[in-house]
């Protein structure tokens, strides 16, 4: 008597409740992770550090007191002859076309979020050159290297930028210096 | 009494068209801002290396700006399908896992840009990949939409909670000073509800209220259900247009259609 040759059976019902199970499971654990993740309990934390994909949503929308943060840059020539500080102005005037089309968005976004990471940084009193070796310096750099190679002055060969921190209260706004950059080239 | 003639799979559907849609704008924005990914960009990629010791673990082709193009046309050729339901179930289940993972790889390229309409995207994607794994399944339809009126539910509320425990947010002096920020205000509305105090705190009361109560409007009469949604539906608008948050009202408005056929159900049972 050799082998069988007949295969086995698979239910197709069985299978299909095999995957029905599965998939409900999945979702109810993922909707407690959501839960979890909202409780913003300092150990669970780590939940955000693996969540590169943001796969685990964190529903907090606009719950703090808004405060933004400016950046203004100043270049030095081959003269060595230093500019005024002038704003690195992201934002232009918002129109109503946004509520359609907002292709900068996230770029507008970025530009609010990696001040906000640098002033974070700077509150713990984490070492400057580890600072200036972080993403969010190095992604503002780049910003202020973008506006000073498309600035109108002659020839910047330096470029240094300065984060501010702005409170909104009743409509005032009060400016407090969160950092200093050293020079960096501008190419 | 439209609803009561719909099947699960078809309320699933309509929900991940809306959201769909709301992708696909999200995916030609970020090819129409594709100079900011690449090298000395503001969102130049190479860089998330940098401060996520899991990104570090990825090749490094993966974190150039042609990715990011790819990855964006692939979502957007993904959600095509699925913004005009007449595919079949195996497609539309992979064009929505194609979509959530492309979102997924977006947040990663863009950690510090990214928004809550993206997250709402991929709990409404995730469920409709689901539903379309099963298409002969009622009740894995029925847990899909289960799961976007929870992951819904709890998104208003944990925001409406959070404003609520604000003393700024109670007094309205957040509202305003919202409204003041480059980022998501408008100069002009700002002033004018830092003038007028009393308006800004009723609007701010008006916000918390609504979305602290908004987990029970799965149990709510008809007709208190549809104000509830209309004012859902008004509140994005005006996050769209006076907040330039225009995939917001596509990602939330998205679910309504899930919380619509949860109300009728349960008011039927």
């Amino acid at each position: 008597m050799g082998p069988s040759t007949e295969r086995p059976t698979v239910d197709p019902r069985r299978s299909c409740m095999r995957l029905e199970f599965l998939l409900k499971t999945l979702l109810t654990f993922w909707f407690a992770l959501t839960i979890l993740r909202c409780l913003n309990l300092p150990r669970l934390r780590v939940l955000a550090q693996f969540d590169i994909f943001g796969l685990i949503p964190n529903w907090g929308f606009f719950g703090h007191q808004p405060v933004e943060f400016r950046v203004v840059y100043r270049t030095i020539d081959r003269q060595g002859i230093a500019t005024n500080w002038a704003e690195v102005d992201f934002l232009g005037t918002r129109t109503w076309r946004e509520g359609l089309w907002h292709p900068l968005k996230r770029v507008e976004k970025s530009f609010a979020v990696n001040p906000r990471n640098i002033a974070r940084l700077c509150l713990r009193n984490v070492d400057r050159q580890v600072i200036a070796l972080s993403r969010p310096y190095l992604a503002v750099l780049n910003q202020v290297r973008q506006v000073a190679r498309n600035d109108c002055r002659p020839e910047p060969l330096e470029c240094q930028f300065s984060i501010s921190r702005t409170i909104i209260v009743d409509g005032a706004s009060t400016e407090l210096l969160v950092m200093q950059s050293n020079m960096h080239d501008v190419d | 009494m439209m609803w009561i003639d719909m099947t699960p799979h078809d309320v699933v559907s309509i929900c991940v068209a809306l959201v769909a849609f709301g992708v696909g704008i999200s995916s030609l924005e970020v090819l129409a801002s594709w100079r900011h990914y690449r090298r000395g960009g503001v969102l130049d990629c190479s860089m998330l290396e940098i401060d996520s010791w899991v990104l570090r673990h990825f090749p490094r082709v993966l974190f150039t700006a042609p990715c990011v193009y790819i990855t964006a046309t692939l979502r957007f050729l993904a959600v095509c399908p699925l913004m005009f339901p007449l595919a079949l179930s195996p497609i539309r289940a992979a064009c929505a896992l194609l979509a959530l993972v492309g979102l997924g790889i977006q947040t990663a390229f863009s950690r510090s840009g990214t928004d809550g309409a993206d997250q709402m995207a991929k709990m409404v994607l995730a469920a409709g990949a689901g539903v379309y794994l099963l298409p002969s399944s009622r009740a894995i339809a029925e847990w899909g939409i289960a799961f976007i009126v929870a992951q819904a539910s709890l998104a208003y509320l944990v925001s409406g909670t959070i404003k609520f425990i604000s003393p700024n947010w109670r007094s309205g002096q957040a509202l305003a000073a919202i409204m003041c920020t480059r980022l998501f205000g408008r100069a002009r509305v700002g002033r004018w509800l830092t003038t007028h105090r009393k308006f800004s705190a009723a609007v701010s009361w008006a916000v918390m209220i609504w979305e602290c109560l908004f987990p029970l409007v799965i149990l709510a009469p008809p007709r208190i259900m549809a104000l509830m949604l209309a004012v859902g539906v008004l509140f994005h608008v005006t996050g769209a247009f006076v907040m330039g948050l225009n995939t917001f009202f596509w990602s939330f408005v998205g679910t309504y259609p899930a919380i619509v056929f949860a109300n009728v159900a349960i008011n039927r049972s």
